[in-house]
């Protein structure tokens, strides 16, 4: 089970809790445990992983250009960059690049293409074609490719850090709401008992928990915006 | 209105049924309003329906204006990552037209368009009016230098100050609309530090509400 099921698993079985401690009312608790768990898992855990995904498929592909441009420089041959680069990279490259290890290069870098859908590789591809019809200093043509990488990846780090400072502030506040709650719960005790059946009480708790499960899904949304050109043509 | 329906079409709508959208939406309160009156309900729901009449007549019609500013600024940000690939390939000395010709691989609908016009125009015009032509889709100011720049580099050929001038340029532009697009990401999360309170809100005002009655409740039955 990823992270993302279980951290909203978590919050689905506190959201029960505290939803019968504040109501002492089954049918209440039930409803929003049930909302609460299967929202999350059908709508949002997809997304979020979609989206690491993507941001990881970034990094790997800008460390494999920045890495296979170095190489050639190096090597001098496609071949050659190709041997250096596979020490470096990870399983799931290499298990893309065992299928199509036979082939010529030129036809390998093309295939990856599938596996890097982003614009910024695509100018790679491009480059390195032109470097094999023009010759030439291939760190010297990949010079404002990689300045524009660097660009994205600077991007995406200020992005990814201003998520979690975010996420983290958008948890410890919800926490003190949902104390609030439950210090009110605790201290109005048997004026509490006179209210807890009241329809008014009951639709503001509901309220209070949609509340919470439409914050969540906006944070999800806004978090998981697509940031990287390219990405959507392949999805 | 015209304004209106130019911004519709814009963004790829048709006004007649956006209108009918809209009628619909008035249609609902109208029936709202007989709703209360066969029911004999007090006048303030009169009040009530009018106020949120117009309040979703605004927002309805509003939404319009913030998905065409948002629109634009979306065509603004897909020609500035295009300008980065657009320096890739200069950068290595392919020409401004073929240059152009490989941007519409990366290019939305839009601006494959808006491209494809650009360069049907440099075919049969050779001064810098094309270029200018297509700066005029884009907000930002700074775009109609950058095309003149290209359209010099494409007039007076390759010349190092001239790529120099447009590499200059661009980096400004880039980075600006880099820190514009930071500072519109934060102030967007920024907005969910609200939630929580809002949540708060909800509680207090409804114990407060229960509280209330059941004291109102009490002081009834003595």
């Amino acid at each position: 089970m990823s992270s993302y099921r279980l951290t909203f698993l978590l919050m689905a079985l506190v959201c029960g809790a505290v939803s019968y401690f504040a109501s002492e009312n089954l049918y209440i608790t039930i409803i929003v445990g049930s909302v609460l768990l299967l929202y999350p898992q059908i709508f949002l855990v997809k997304k979020l992983e979609k989206s690491q995904q993507s941001f990881s498929r970034y990094h790997e592909c800008f460390h494999f250009v920045n890495t296979f441009i170095v190489s050639l420089d190096i090597r001098g041959s496609l071949s050659g960059a190709f041997s250096s680069i596979n020490t470096t990279m990870n399983k799931s490259y290499l298990a893309v690049y065992e299928g199509i290890a036979s082939n010529k290069s030129e036809d390998k870098i093309s295939y990856l293409q599938k596996y890097y859908p982003f614009h910024f590789y695509g100018l790679f591809i491009k480059v390195v074609s032109l470097w094999q019809e023009q010759g030439g200093d291939i760190l010297t043509m990949s010079a404002h490719l990689l300045e524009e990488g660097r660009k994205s990846e600077e991007h995406l780090r200020y992005c990814h850090d201003l998520y979690i400072t975010r996420t983290v502030e958008f948890i410890v506040l919800w926490i003190f709401a949902f104390i609030i709650l439950v210090v009110m719960r605790i201290s109005l005790n048997q004026l509490f008992l006179h209210i807890i059946n009241k329809a008014v009480y009951q639709i503001g708790l509901g309220l209070f928990f949609l509340f919470f499960l439409i914050s969540v899904d906006v944070l999800v949304r806004k978090i998981t915006k697509k940031e990287i050109k390219g990405w959507d043509e392949y999805e | 209105m015209n304004k209106l329906k130019k911004i519709i079409e814009e963004l790829g709508l048709t006004f007649s049924k956006e209108i009918t959208k809209l009628l619909i939406l008035n249609l609902f309160f109208i029936a709202l309003v007989f709703l209360v009156y066969f029911l004999k309900m007090e006048n303030y729901y009169y009040i009530v329906i009018a106020v949120f009449l117009l309040l979703a007549n605004y927002l309805f019609i509003n939404s319009y204006f913030v998905r065409h500013t948002e629109l634009i600024y979306l065509h603004d940000d897909e020609m500035i990552a295009l300008f980065s690939y657009f320096q890739v390939f200069i950068g290595n000395h392919i020409p401004v037209y073929s240059a152009f010709t490989n941007l519409l691989n990366y290019s939305s609908a839009w601006m494959k368009e808006k491209i494809k016009l650009l360069l049907s125009e440099i075919d049969n015009d050779k001064s810098v009016q094309p270029f200018i032509n297509f700066s005029k889709n884009f907000q930002n100011l700074i775009f109609e230098s950058l095309l003149i720049s290209l359209y010099q580099m494409v007039d007076e050929g390759e010349n190092i100050q001239k790529n120099n001038e447009f590499v200059f340029l661009f980096n400004e532009l880039s980075q600006s609309n880099m820190r514009r697009k930071q500072e519109k990401k934060k102030r967007s999360l920024d907005i969910l530090s609200s939630f929580p309170l809002f949540g708060s809100g909800i509680i207090t005002v409804t114990l407060t509400i229960g509280i209330v009655s059941s004291i109102g409740g009490m002081i009834n039955v003595f």
